[in-house]
């Protein structure tokens, strides 16, 4: 099966400014793809260049097996991260008319518009002006537009922005839904929870390069985890026994709870008994590390001059996070967290 | 193409179908229309009231002070009032004349309709001839008393001595003092008045009969007609000057509104962020064809509407004689040529900016050459074949306009030119629109900080 998305040695420069370097990134069809990285990494360059709103310097990008994306287009579902509707239109119209655009012939063609709206909520917005809806209904707007026409394709981006709970957690349905049907979803986000949470496949980039591509489950296999959480049943439990542990490398309580890091040629499975062994837990767990911990990972890794990676860390730092992920963070004491 | 043409009637259908432009567009010039009768009867060119009296020294010493027996006679209130009915009706009969019956009549109802120079409308003025040794000066210190309505000395009218026998085969003249308030349309037709209350006392005098050689020496001077080779036109400066005024306003209305409804409709895509939804769909240069066609439907059809306004004008009031068919071609070709090089233009600078604010920079050199023919449309008309009218003519934003005018005046240009002024438009179209199509593609995505000109030509490098 050809991939959906080709990119072989892809180059974008705007001015001095390397957005996109040397990027060579294969996206399967059928598969959900996230596509992660701060800030200004270059996600948004690279789709648009999937995209053929702008052209790489050099570098070869296919795309439903055609060299550009224009003679794809109507196979194409685009979510681009600037969006908007026409403020005077009305919601049914302006759906009509993106879906013309795509090449949906006229017939069946309100109905279906009906359809979707009255699907995500709006069915009382047909003959509404855009620029009376709230930015989240918008959003669902322009959900709708970019998959009236059924596209082989679906590329979001950033497609969580602005959105409250409620409202995420319906369009990542919608997401889930468009992928079981078998077509090929990118998004990019800069919320990484939301790429663990929706995604097979996680993309990552950084200052135009890429740096890490893999499955989820590889991803978490190749960040072993060497952690390991224990909340003990009672809260003032010695806890020396366990540091004495040859498989242990270090102890420390962390709020109600204590981390136990393991050595690196431990298996954190033969592990968890024996420390239930020595302590009675409420609760014990292996600390899968979040792909923010992997993103943090690979910074530190990659950049040897301390200098460089402390800018790394800042250009992290900015990216919003789950309110949970930023605290189990904060828990395990990263420096290079909040 | 379907999708081009798609976005070209939202394009046109988001402009034309809005309240602004139905109203601002459509409604106004029909509204004008219907205001031209009205004004010409709230614009009656009507004196003031004025009430005096005027003092006369008749040093003419002409037989029985005749000079001074006709003023007083032609100042007299009858006098005034029979003059402005003569006035009245002339000009009624010249406005005939340019406009053919159904506009005299139109006229006619007009000056019928303005307030007739009744006894009660004229100057109501007593003359008072004074001994022809009085002193002006003393008289003419008593014109600074009073107004100009309570009675009192309006002006002093002094006649020379030889004014109504000469002296030596030479007349000499009279003078005449005002008030320094007093209305110029009441003491230029005083001045009238006393001259040719001279004029008939030196006929008098010279034994002649006045009433005769005045007939005699009036003759109506005829409306020039120009010999053309589709038959005989009457020609007059207004009409030389209507037809190429009416295709240039014509053409620079259309041209320019569509043009700004261009520009702004990108600028909202851009602020809207609805522009790479858009992107998603079509590339830039479909969505860029497709906008500049849809506004140029929007820009036919003001020309539409406002020469079709016209030409019926014209036709009622009989006088499309005037029109010639083959300038009304050359104006839709014209319309083709201005508008895509305005569109490319708007175009590229709505795509550059985020903000109407921002686009002002960019904006005003373009605003600067296309006012160059309405600085020049003055001389253009009165030369249409000069060197000025004829360079312009081949130098790209303003050519178009320049031609436009030059085909409807009285003295078209040769073939060659208009078709090498289409060639030239042609070619600029080409080169314009390529331009504008680079810094479009790139523009349409920049947000930040707005472009200078250094700016879009490395767009332009850069595409």
């Amino acid at each position: 099966m050809p991939p959906a998305i080709e990119l072989r040695a892809v180059n974008k420069t705007f001015g001095p400014k390397v957005a996109v370097d040397n990027l060579d990134l294969t996206i399967p069809e059928g598969s959900l793809y996230g596509f992660i990285g701060p800030n200004g990494a270059g996600k948004t360059t690279t789709i648009r260049m999937i995209m053929s709103i702008i052209f790489p310097d050099s570098g070869a990008i296919e795309v439903l097996g055609r060299t550009s994306a224009i003679e794809s287009k109507d196979r194409i579902g685009y979510l681009p991260e600037e969006r908007g509707v026409y403020k005077k239109m009305k919601a049914g119209p302006f759906l009509k008319y993106m879906a013309r655009l795509k090449g949906v012939s006229e017939r069946g063609l309100e109905a279906k518009v009906r359809g979707w709206l009255e699907r995500v909520g709006l069915g009382d917005c047909y003959r509404k002006r855009c620029e009376e809806l709230s930015k989240g209904m918008q959003q669902k707007v322009q959900f709708i537009a970019a998959i009236i026409h059924e596209p082989d394709l679906l590329i979001l981006d950033e497609p969580f922005s602005g959105l409250d709970p409620v409202n995420s957690r319906a369009l990542r349905e919608l997401i889930e839904e468009q992928h079981n049907s078998g077509r090929t979803i990118i998004f990019s986000t800069h919320q990484m929870s939301q790429a663990e949470a929706l995604c097979d496949r996680i993309v990552m980039i950084h200052q135009g390069r890429k740096v890490l591509d893999n499955t989820l489950a590889e991803v978490h296999a190749q960040f072993d985890p060497r952690s390991i959480l224990i909340e003990p049943a009672m809260p003032d439990a010695d806890i020396e026994p366990l540091a004495a542990l040859p498989t242990v490398q270090s102890v420390r309580r962390v709020g109600k709870a204590v981390e136990v890091t393991l050595r690196g040629n431990a298996d954190p499975t033969a592990a968890i008994p024996l420390l239930a062994s020595i302590i009675p837990a409420r609760r014990l767990e292996v600390v899968r590390p979040t792909l923010e911990d992997v993103f943090i990972a690979i910074v530190q890794e990659s950049a040897a001059d301390p200098r460089e990676r402390e800018k790394l860390l800042a250009s992290l730092s900015n990216m919003s996070r789950e309110p949970e992920l930023a605290a189990a963070a904060i828990a395990r004491g990263d420096s290079g967290g909040d | 193409m379907i999708k081009t043409l798609h976005i070209a009637w939202r394009e046109f259908a988001a402009t034309v179908l809005t309240k602004s432009f139905l109203i601002g567009v459509l409604i106004a010039p029909l509204l004008l229309t219907g205001m031209i009768p009205l004004a010409i009867v709230l614009v009656s060119n009507k004196p003031p009231i004025v009430k005096g009296s005027i003092a006369v020294i008749d040093r003419s010493g002409g037989e029985r002070g005749l000079a001074s027996e006709q003023i007083i006679q032609r100042l007299s209130a009858e006098s005034l009032a029979a003059e402005s009915v003569r006035e009245v009706k002339e000009a009624t009969e010249m406005i005939a004349e340019h406009l053919g019956p159904e506009g005299a009549q139109a006229a006619k109802t007009a000056a019928a309709m303005s307030p007739t120079p009744g006894l009660e409308g004229v100057p109501q003025l007593t003359v008072e001839v004074l001994p022809a040794d009085t002193d002006p000066e003393v008289i003419k210190k008593s014109l600074l008393e009073g107004t100009v309505r309570d009675g009192s000395r309006l002006a002093l009218i002094v006649v020379d001595p030889d004014a109504v026998i000469s002296k030596g085969g030479q007349f000499a003249t009279f003078q005449l003092f005002i008030k320094a308030k007093l209305d110029s349309r009441v003491h230029g037709r005083l001045s009238s008045q006393v001259a040719r209350a001279i004029i008939y006392s030196r006929l008098a005098n010279s034994g002649q009969d006045p009433v005769r050689v005045l007939t005699m020496t009036r003759l109506a001077s005829p409306q020039a007609v120009a010999v053309t080779d589709v038959g005989e036109k009457e020609s007059g400066e207004m009409q030389q000057m209507m037809v190429p005024l009416a295709f240039m306003m014509l053409l620079w209305i259309s041209v320019f509104t569509g043009g700004q409804y261009l520009m702004t409709s990108t600028i909202e895509e851009k602020s809207s962020r609805v522009m790479e939804v858009l992107l998603s769909a079509v590339s830039p240069l479909q969505l860029m064809t497709g906008k500049i066609l849809g506004q140029m439907s929007a820009g036919l059809l003001i020309l539409f509407v406002y020469s079709g306004l016209g030409i019926s004008s014209l036709f009622y009031f009989q006088r499309n004689d005037l029109l010639d068919w083959s300038s009304l071609l050359f104006l839709v070709i014209f319309f083709f040529i201005a508008f895509f090089t305005m569109a490319s233009m708007m175009a590229a600078i709505g795509s550059a900016v985020t903000d109407i604010h921002e686009a002002q920079t960019l904006l005003m050199p373009v605003m600067l050459v296309v006012m160059v023919p309405m600085l020049l449309m003055m001389p253009i008309i009165y030369n249409p074949k000069g060197t000025m009218a004829t360079v312009l003519s081949f130098i790209p934003p303003v050519s178009p306009f320049v031609m436009v005018l030059r085909i409807s005046s009285s003295d078209p240009p040769p073939l060659w030119q208009t078709l090498l002024a289409i060639a030239v438009g042609i070619a600029t179209v080409i080169v314009f629109t390529r331009l504008a199509a680079k810094i479009f593609r790139i523009g349409v995505l920049m947000y930040g900080k707005p472009p200078n000109f250094a700016t879009l030509v490395r767009w332009i490098r850069m595409a």
